[in-house]
């Protein structure tokens, strides 16, 4: 059974309105992420990559169609159990220093997750532990963010998701803020992290040869509509869709050749 | 053509580029990669007086014989725009969101060139055309949030072309575009060099990128060329650690039969990350990140040759034998 699945998923930014059309921003889509599988998004810029990934884990709501996460709707479990669903979906950000607070040390912002969905204090030596399993020390722990690198700052934030032991990672754009040197050091993370801990990690990208390392599965979206979907080798080796196509022949036009 | 010596540029105490010699002879397409803080943009706005006011620049930058380090705003406003054209990373930020496309085109053309205003006009149009903008002519009248990102860049192509210049300096100015958009102006780029002989300084922190675009490739970091030498070469046999590392890090895409082995293969790494400024370490800048560090790279790596315009500065450089490559995608 899929853990993650959606179905005529409709959603709209409440403000945009042109002319009296109201266009829908993810329109119609249909999907699945089965646990423990390694999912790629790929897209444009605009074409809903982020969005959807907000709508699957309940940071957006969706208008129309449903998401069905393990077996029961979105809806039912924001409604019944919204706390078990923000512990069991957790979300990386794009960027580090803008998804930490600046006048939190990095204890009291590894310890937020924790605090909200269990409503307890983490111990110090769960702290290290978490922190350990990112490749840092506690040494970062009375630091506040401007003090970190950015690839330190992103291994909090995957830490950080990680506190409350999800079965989805959700990381959107995960490594674009950060030096080719380091991003290579974040990537490996989120897949050994993966493979050690059986999530499901959904990654999103601009960057067709990061997803080709990372993703099995691949999900190509152009304007809020999914164009194409499948096994990341078949889709990159044998487009169905034009626009995949030509996405495919732009990114190796560009991609490095060793 | 442009040849710089021994140059520097400083912020406060600190020297942030200090490159020793470089050269682009006309109509080559030179590529300058680093990564964030390596210095890259500061050594190209450098050349044309773009460093910030707070940086000291020093050395020389000589242009067809022209020094150009030392001049004064209004030299220097005559050299750029005419002798060399000058773009972007961010269009958007580039063009004045206030004013029709056609004149602001218009404007560069007239800044520099005394020409009635018909021909003025119809120069302006040849230009938009030239950089595959169709519809030159509506296009003229519209304001610059009516055009894409792509458009846009082309609109300051035309623009920093629009006098002919000898040379073009791109700061990164594909890295806001969608991948798509990215390669069609990657090869405007390439056609306008090899049609008019312009030489290209493309500066850029992506690899791929710069082995697209280019000819030669200099290779900085920490305010210092590292590497510099024919693009193949300086890629697949690099010689500098840095280099070869830097290779290794990025995630290329795999030939159609090889995709499905890489996948989930971990990437090598560079340990560490790029330290801040003023805090690189004496000697080799790649210091304490290099895995082949020996006692020598605490001193200042001087110049090797490793062939016929490729030069490294690497104490313990890799073999020039292609053996050792640390090649992470295709398997053999």
């Amino acid at each position: 059974m899929p853990l993650v699945e959606s179905r005529g998923l409709h959603f709209r930014y409440p403000s945009v309105r042109r002319h009296g059309a109201v266009p829908w921003t993810l329109e119609n889509l249909d999907l699945s992420i089965e646990p423990g599988s390694a999912v790629g998004i790929v897209g444009e810029s605009g074409s809903g990559k982020s969005t959807l990934v907000r709508v699957l884990c309940g940071l957006l709501i969706h208008q129309e169609g449903e998401v069905i996460f393990d077996g029961r709707s979105l809806d039912d479990w924001l409604s019944n159990k919204p706390r078990e669903l923000r512990k069991r979906n957790q979300i990386v950000f794009q960027s580090p220093r803008r998804s930490l607070d600046p006048r939190m040390s990095i204890r009291r912002s590894l310890s937020q997750p924790v605090r909200a969905i269990e409503r307890r204090v983490p111990t110090d030596t769960e702290l290290i532990g978490w922190l350990e399993r990112v490749g840092l020390t506690d040494e970062v722990l009375p630091r506040f963010p401007h003090q970190l690198s950015g690839g330190q700052l992103q291994r909090v934030g995957v830490a950080r998701a990680l506190s409350v032991e999800p079965d989805v990672l959700y990381a959107d754009e995960p490594t674009s803020a950060l030096d080719v040197s380091v991003q290579a050091q974040v990537l490996n993370l989120l897949m050994n992290l993966r493979v050690q801990l059986g999530l499901a990690l959904v990654m999103v990208s601009h960057d067709l040869a990061v997803i080709s390392r990372v993703a099995e599965q691949v999900i190509v979206m152009k304007e809020g509509v999914i164009v194409e979907a499948g096994h990341m080798t078949e889709v990159l080796s044998r487009p169905s869709d034009p626009y995949t196509a030509a996405l495919v022949q732009s990114a190796r036009a560009v991609s490095l050749r060793a | 053509m442009l040849t710089i010596r021994d140059l520097k540029v400083a912020i406060g105490r600190h020297t942030i580029v200090s490159i020793e010699r470089l050269d682009i002879p006309a109509g080559t397409r030179l590529g300058i990669v680093g990564e964030s803080g390596s210095g890259k943009t500061m050594t190209a706005m450098s050349i044309v007086g773009l460093a910030p006011n707070t940086a000291v620049v020093s050395g020389s930058v000589r242009f067809n014989d022209r020094e150009l380090v030392g001049l004064n705003d209004r030299q220097l406003a005559e050299v750029r725009g005419r002798d060399i054209g000058v773009i972007f990373q961010d269009p958007a930020k580039a063009l004045n969101p206030m004013m029709r496309i056609g004149r602001q085109v218009a404007e560069a053309v007239r800044l520099h060139m005394d020409l009635p205003r018909d021909q003025v006009r119809e120069r302006v149009g040849r230009l938009l055309t030239r950089v595959h903008l169709a519809d030159a002519r509506s296009l003229m009248r519209r304001y610059p949030h009516q055009l894409s990102g792509g458009q846009q860049q082309r609109v300051l192509i035309a623009i920093a072309i629009a006098c002919d210049p000898k040379l073009l300096i791109a700061d990164e100015p594909t890295t806001a575009l969608d991948v798509t958009v990215q390669s069609g102006i990657l090869s405007l780029l390439r056609e306008l060099s090899v049609e008019r002989r312009m030489g290209l300084l493309f500066v850029s922190h992506d690899l791929g990128v710069i082995q697209t675009i280019s000819e030669v490739v200099g290779v900085v970091y920490g305010g210092q060329l590292v590497e510099l030498g024919p693009v193949d070469r300086v890629i697949g046999q690099g010689r500098h650690r840095y280099t070869r590392a830097l290779v290794s890090a990025n995630p290329g895409i795999a030939d159609d039969e090889h995709l499905g082995e890489v996948v989930g293969r971990r990437l090598d790494v560079i340990p560490g990350s790029v330290p801040a400024l003023g805090s690189f370490p004496s000697g080799c800048r790649f210091r304490g990140r290099c895995s082949s560090e020996i006692t020598s790279c605490a001193q200042l790596p001087e110049i090797s040759v490793a062939s016929d315009g490729h030069i490294f500065k690497c104490w313990n450089p890799i073999d020039d034998i292609a053996g050792s490559r640390g090649d992470h995608r295709a398997p053999r």
